[in-house]
């Protein structure tokens, strides 16, 4: 039998201004000797502490608790049940872990909208108190098996913080993402046929917006939801959280611009294959590979029999499930291309590159099917010159008119689809469906989101600041260089602002003394008290003027 | 001591045929299908090629066919533990639905052919399985009365 055991993260020292904080905490389901209690000796790894395997799981756990505390903030207990237990796996898949809410709440005292649903945890944040006491607002149930023999092979849980997990599974960032869901990244509206769960949306679903219709999902009939879900590249977030930062967080958008026999501007899909794309971007003739064996545009087999032809040039290659994309841009390098184009192999927008191949010097793209068959076809009448690189004018996971997509694949894909970012983003998010080799600690586009629906209602009313209010604000959010924080004062006052990091240390002091009523701005340029760059993650902004105080989260990126 | 709502998962059902191959599960996988009263389910024509396959690399990972018939009723049967779900009202107006593990995601991983690991999100036991290539068979037929 089970004996619940809890595990309360050590109280951050905050300087939240009016509640008192609240963790995360880990609520241990498992029993003794295993899961989390698993006294196998192991040796701290990558700034995980633990000296047995339950441990550092544990502490895996807490540390992601303590990020998300860290951003939250909330004044009332988030409690987490978890456990490690052998799931299904064999030698070369398995079930990592599942994690989601236990409860949703409508119509309690603080909800920002009437007749609709919200995951527990913001639902006490808002309503400050525990709605629902007697259950734990999110359930995380993680495999114990991996590494074992038959189950994912060689592959192991990295429990290091640190991102260094090399051929192992970071359990870190799977945590992030999962826990994000059970935070309330998620519909409960069944996108494949439109219908609300019990009759009530989602808070999520007011910021979801089909951009052909211009509606929001809250707005639609259940039919309407349905074609919404597979509009690819048309459902947007329609949040101010997200689209105000999403500048900050995204990069720009690839897209590769064709001359001679065909001319166009094709948006392209990028990775972490080869070097960044630039905007000045890389220019050469096309050649279509081949390499001899079945689908000779595969690029699966080496050398190509036209290796002489594309030396120099940029190769037009299939995508395929013979190999990965990362066997054939190694392939195109070896045979001397200075480029790849890699033309999707079903209909839809330009995939993502995925894979990794530290080998490949050379830059890699995607184009979409048609995109790809039209370069193709131009080909047979004449030379066709690109240049792949980045569009200044857009963001990479964005519309043109900046909203962020949402992923909308079509046919839908059941369990993936609505409730993540589009896979077009880059530098890859944490909500995005494939969790990328390059997430780290940073929740990047997922704080703004929680903004959006609703988590922090002090900073809206403070945002809005119309009233004669403080108007405590700071953007851009997330920032890489610090940002600018400003500030309304009604009347002459006392002011002090600083910046804390999150175990309630000061690290900057950016204004103090008296000053006259009216309007503030100061620029932090990341700097701390000693004039050192202030590292990325989350901090606090604390504003006081007289007896009124204000705090906001901000975080820095790389 | 708090209440500790133990969240069966709906994998259970999936691994009864290789069970013996495979892994202990986890006791409070509870079989839940036999909670869960599924009945024939008909998937939207769209949903030929379900699962995140086709997100990661449709081609490029090698994944195996999809099996959408045979996720069917594992998903019909989630979407009716949803429909089931009873929304309990406070004195306040406010009201709150306790459902348990039907929401979570699920964190995914595969070995590609070249060795790549790849990892992704579903957000049913169905999507997850289907996504993994796991067998599933056919959801039991529920009872009728007097049996």
């Amino acid at each position: 039998m089970r004996a619940p055991i809890v595990f309360a993260l050590a109280a951050l020292l905050l300087v939240a201004p009016a509640a008192a904080r609240a963790t995360i905490t880990i609520v241990n389901l498992d029993g003794a000797g295993e899961g989390f209690n698993d006294p196998t000796a192991a040796a701290p790894v990558g700034g995980n502490p633990g000296t047995t395997v339950g441990q550092q799981r544990l502490n895996c756990f807490n540390q992601a608790a303590q990020i998300w505390d860290a951003i939250l903030g909330s004044s009332v207990a988030i409690t987490i049940e978890a456990a490690f237990d052998p799931l299904f796996c064999n030698a070369t898949s398995a079930v990592l872990g599942s994690a989601g809410p236990n409860i949703v709440d409508f119509n309690f005292p603080g909800a920002g909208f009437a007749n609709t649903w919200y995951v527990s945890a913001e639902a006490d944040r808002l309503a400050g108190t525990n709605l629902d006491p007697g259950f734990n607002d999110i359930g995380a149930q993680f495999n114990s098996s991996i590494g074992s023999a038959g189950c994912l092979t060689g592959r192991f849980w990295y429990y290091g913080f640190d991102g260094n997990e090399g051929n192992n599974i970071d359990l870190l960032p799977v945590l992030l993402h999962e826990f994000g869901h059970g935070l309330g990244f998620l519909t409960t509206t069944d996108e494949t046929n439109g219908a609300y769960f019990s009759g009530l949306p989602m808070i999520f679903d007011r910021y979801l917006k089909d951009d052909v219709s211009n509606k929001h999902w809250f707005e639609m009939t259940a039919a309407e939801r349905v074609a919404s879900a597979i509009n690819t590249t048309h459902l947007v977030w329609d949040g101010p959280g997200v689209t105000s930062a999403a500048p900050h967080v995204l990069g720009k958008r690839p897209h590769v611009v064709a001359s001679g026999a065909v001319a166009g501007d094709f948006i392209a899909g990028e990775g972490l294959i080869g070097p960044a794309l630039t905007e000045a971007g890389i220019s050469g003739a096309v050649v279509l590979v081949n390499d001899g064996v079945g689908t000779t545009s595969d690029a699966c087999q080496t050398p190509f029999t036209n290796a002489g032809a594309l030396a120099g040039k940029v190769a037009l290659l299939d995508r395929t499930s013979n190999c990965t994309m990362a066997t054939q841009a190694a392939n195109a390098q070896a045979n001397g291309a200075i480029a790849v184009l890699i033309v999707n192999n079903i209909a839809g927008p330009a995939p993502p590159v995925r894979g990794l191949a530290p080998t490949v010097t050379i830059p890699v793209a995607a184009l979409s099917q048609t995109d790809g068959n039209s370069i193709r076809t131009a080909l047979g009448s004449g030379t066709v010159n690109v240049t792949i690189g980045l569009d200044p004018a857009f963001l990479a996971g964005a519309t043109n008119a900046g909203q962020v997509k949402m992923y909308a694949p079509n046919p839908d894909e059941p369990g993936s689809s609505v409730s993540h970012f589009d896979v077009s983003a880059f530098p890859n998010l944490l909500m995005e469906p494939a969790i990328n080799p390059d997430l780290t600690t940073n929740v990047d586009l997922t704080y703004n989101a929680l903004f959006d629906i609703g988590w922090f209602p002090q900073l809206v009313s403070v945002e809005r600041g119309s009233d004669g209010s403080l108007a405590f604000t700071h953007r851009p959010n997330p920032s890489r260089d610090g940002g600018t924080l400003r500030f309304r004062l009604p009347a002459e006052a006392r002011v002090d602002l600083a910046i804390y990091d999150v175990a309630g240390r000061r690290i900057a002091r950016l204004a103090q003394g008296t000053r006259s009523a009216g309007e503030y701005a100061v620029e932090w340029k990341r700097l701390d008290d000693a004039g050192h760059r202030v590292g990325p993650g989350v901090y606090l902004a604390r504003f006081k003027a007289g007896a009124v105080e204000r705090t906001l989260h901000i975080v820095l990126v790389e | 001591m708090r209440h500790v709502l133990l969240v069966p998962l709906l994998l259970a059902c999936a691994f009864a045929p290789t069970a013996g191959a495979e892994p202990a599960l986890n006791p409070h996988a509870a079989s839940i299908l036999l909670h869960l009263h599924p009945r024939p389910w008909h998937p939207p024509a769209a949903a030929v090629r379900a699962g995140l396959r086709t997100d990661v690399d449709p081609g490029g990972e090698g994944l195996g066919a999809p099996m959408d018939e045979a996720f069917a009723a594992i998903r019909e049967a989630r979407a009716r533990a949803l429909a089931n779900v009873r929304v309990e009202m406070r004195p306040d107006g406010s009201g709150r639905a306790v459902v348990g593990g039907l929401l979570r995601a699920y964190a995914l991983a595969r070995i590609g052919p070249g060795g790549q690991l790849v990892e992704d999100c579903a957000h049913s036991e169905a999507d997850a399985l289907e996504w993994l290539g796991v067998p599933v068979p056919p959801a039991p037929a529920p009872k009728k009365e007097g049996q």
